[in-house]
């Protein structure tokens, strides 16, 4: 038996730890595995990667991936399905495990529908996946996150001032959840929620009174177009949409409460770094679950943490929709915005 | 001397809430009162002051920012303000002052101590651009902020073979780019000193796709260049995968690294041993692993020099 590995998608902390759980589990079926490079593309044009023990046993505390990322979608490139099909038979692969969001994981669907031996393992720094109740990634992501908000909260308490903190989170505001909870922000705005600043500059006004200073936590997919359009023109609009959404929320507090307020942008240092403990262990444990799957003929399916356990869940139920925000946690979010 | 205040200004800087432990808990030590201005040369005006007992700077050490708060120096520079502030010490038996801050805050320093009134600076920025010290409070932090934040950035690079700019704080001076440029294995460092040729960084990244290079760092201080436009130009003379990076605020807290809490520390006690045996119109800093004595007008006057070896070196270790 001979299996492929690839990570498809952005890339995020866990990506590592995860290959290295596949590569360990192979060893006690005695499997042979090997990755293809930079996702669905070296699957298409047959790169291909050494994946034995000693590729893989140093690198559990790993930031990035060793096999590379792209985004590369097969179904919109040309043959790009039956050029994988081509590969898998000439490297004579029986199975192939994905690693990656919505799209790697909708890409491995199609192929599993096309007949292709397949098994997910999900990743996402968003969060925002189905059918799983954690990816890992996310715990590395939104503990860098909390820390650039606790040095903000130093420039902010030191000058009195307001400071934004803009997240990763395009549809899905996880990151600015957890972060702002988990930070001690005084607002937050996600995707989920039309943005009321009104309501957001009394609070922060009220806080700027009583602590001396106040911080806020938005997500980078927060909805601004409708909001306060009459304010900007044609030229200050694309500034701001070039600016971003940190940067546009600042303007709107400075405008209606007249304090200079700042606003930082956490971006790619999201992405990268050494996994927190917890990413690790998830990671291997959906890498070695992975394997087994493919041992059982479980194919179709990845392999994603529901409750404690790391379980055997069909790849619709991730790519169907999205796992949004609630109500129930954005309640919880009101309780510690006093 | 019985009592004497400290007060911090400028922009924050990790470190600075060290300085005032040190200036308190040595103070008490030596039997002299210190009295704390809350939010820099504007708490002078406004009559701010809190006296400062040993305990209330328990747990400051590892702690970013500064609890005596701040602000910018400007209406400071009238002659009517300061004879207003002097006054204010007068009325409270202040008979010292120990400024905690950059060179902008520094000026406070001199007009105060021209004006005979006795006054310590303790060098404190994250740009260390104060002339006649090698460092300022706050830049070895802010620097291994940077440098963190960076290495968590390669990892995109590398996984996705993908360019970046990581722009960093330095408006007018390119310290904190050198120093994270060379930490972190940039390939080209830009900064408001040097005057660059878009030509040579052009070329300097083609060749480098030529040599099989995966990916090419760049770091910018922000009065350089900003990291956006500079993209737009890589991206329209090169085809190549380049992302941004803006660093900004999340450079200046945190909590201060093994180096700044120990200057601040030492820096302070040697601000107040000067102060009470007369010194005056000086900044503490340290050069060559020796604490030194600045001359205020000086430290506001005097451009520090870039260290053009370090500048070298990125260019020939980027090879």
């Amino acid at each position: 038996m001979r299996i492929a590995v690839l990570t498809g998608g952005g890339d995020c902390p866990g990506l590592n730890s995860a290959i290295r759980g596949i590569v360990y589990r192979a060893i006690d079926f005695g499997y042979d595995v090997i990755g293809f490079e930079e996702g669905w593309k070296g699957a298409i044009e047959g790169k291909t990667h050494r994946l034995s023990l000693v590729d893989v046993e140093e690198i559990v505390n790993q930031g990035g991936t060793i096999l590379f990322a792209s985004r590369t979608n097969p179904f919109i490139v040309e043959n790009g399905p039956d050029r994988i099909m081509e590969n898998l038979k000439k490297f004579e692969i029986d199975a192939l495990i994905a690693i990656g969001g919505d799209d790697t994981l909708g890409v491995a669907l199609k192929l599993y529908q096309l007949g292709v031996k397949v098994v997910g393992v999900p990743k996402t720094m968003d969060n925002d996946l189905s059918g799983t109740d954690f990816t890992f990634g996310f715990y590395t992501s939104v503990e860098v996150a909390v820390d650039a908000l606790n040095r903000l909260k130093d420039t902010a308490k030191s000058h009195k001032r307001i400071i934004i903190l803009e997240v990763m989170g395009r549809e899905a505001g996880w990151v600015a959840l957890y972060t702002g909870i988990a930070g001690g922000a005084d607002w937050v705005l996600v995707p989920e929620e039309k943005p009321d600043f009104e309501a957001m500059c009394t609070h922060l006004m009220k806080d700027l009174e009583r602590k001396g200073y106040a911080l806020v936590v938005v997500s980078e997919g927060v909805d601004i177009s409708l909001e306060e359009k009459g304010e900007v023109d044609q030229f200050g609009h694309t500034l701001l949409q070039k600016r971003g959404v940190g940067d546009f929320v600042a303007d709107i507090i400075s405008k209606k409460t007249g304090i200079s307020t700042r606003s930082a942008v956490i971006g790619h240092i999201q992405r990268g770094g050494p996994p927190t403990v917890f990413d690790r262990m998830l990671a291997l444990r959906t890498g070695v679950k992975a394997v087994d799957m493919i041992q059982n003929g479980e194919f179709g399916k990845m392999a994603a943490l529901v409750g404690s356990e790391v379980t055997a869940v069909p790849l619709g139920d991730a790519t169907s929709k999205l796992k949004l925000v609630d109500k129930n946690w954005l309640d919880l979010l009101r309780v510690f915005l006093k | 001397m019985k009592r004497i205040a400290v007060l911090t200004s400028g922009g924050d800087a990790p470190g600075m809430n060290a300085a005032i432990r040190s200036v308190v808990r040595i103070g008490f030590s030596r039997n002299i009162e210190v009295i704390g201005v809350r939010g820099g040369f504007r708490g002078l005006i406004e009559k701010n002051f809190n006296p400062l007992l040993p305990r209330d700077v328990s747990g400051l050490l590892e702690k970013g920012g500064t609890v005596l708060l701040t602000s910018r120096t400007d209406e400071f520079k009238s002659e009517e303000i300061q004879e207003k502030a002097i006054e204010n010490f007068k009325s409270e038996h202040i008979e010292g002052l120990i400024v905690i801050g950059g060179n902008g805050s520094q000026s406070g320093n001199f007009a105060l101590s021209k004006k005979d009134f006795p006054v310590m600076g303790v060098a404190s920025t994250i740009d260390n651009d104060l002339w006649g010290t090698d460092y300022t409070i706050g830049f070895d932090t802010a620097v291994n902020n940077a440098i963190q934040a960076i290495d968590k950035i390669r990892d995109v690079a590398t996984s996705h073979a993908r360019s970046f700019i990581v722009e960093v704080m330095g408006r007018d001076r390119g310290f904190i780019a050198i120093d994270s440029a060379i930490a972190t294995g940039a390939d080209i460092v830009l900064i408001p000193e040097v005057r660059f040729d878009i030509g040579k960084i052009i070329k300097n990244i083609k060749e480098g796709m030529e040599k099989k290079k995966l990916h090419h760092l760049i770091v910018c201080a922000e009065g350089a260049i900003h990291a956006r436009d500079l993209e737009q130009i890589i991206k329209s003379r090169l085809d190549i995968e380049i992302r941004v990076s803006v660093l900004g605020y999340i450079q200046r807290g945190g909590s201060p690294t093994r180096f700044d809490r120990i200057i601040a520390t030492l820096f302070a006690e040697r601000a107040l041993t000067e102060l009470i045996q007369g010194g005056t119109g000086k900044v503490v800093g340290i050069k060559d692993n020796q604490i030194v004595l600045i001359p205020a007008e000086d430290a506001v006057t005097k451009q520090k020099d870039i260290n053009s070896s370090l500048y070298k070196i990125i260019e020939e270790v980027s090879v």
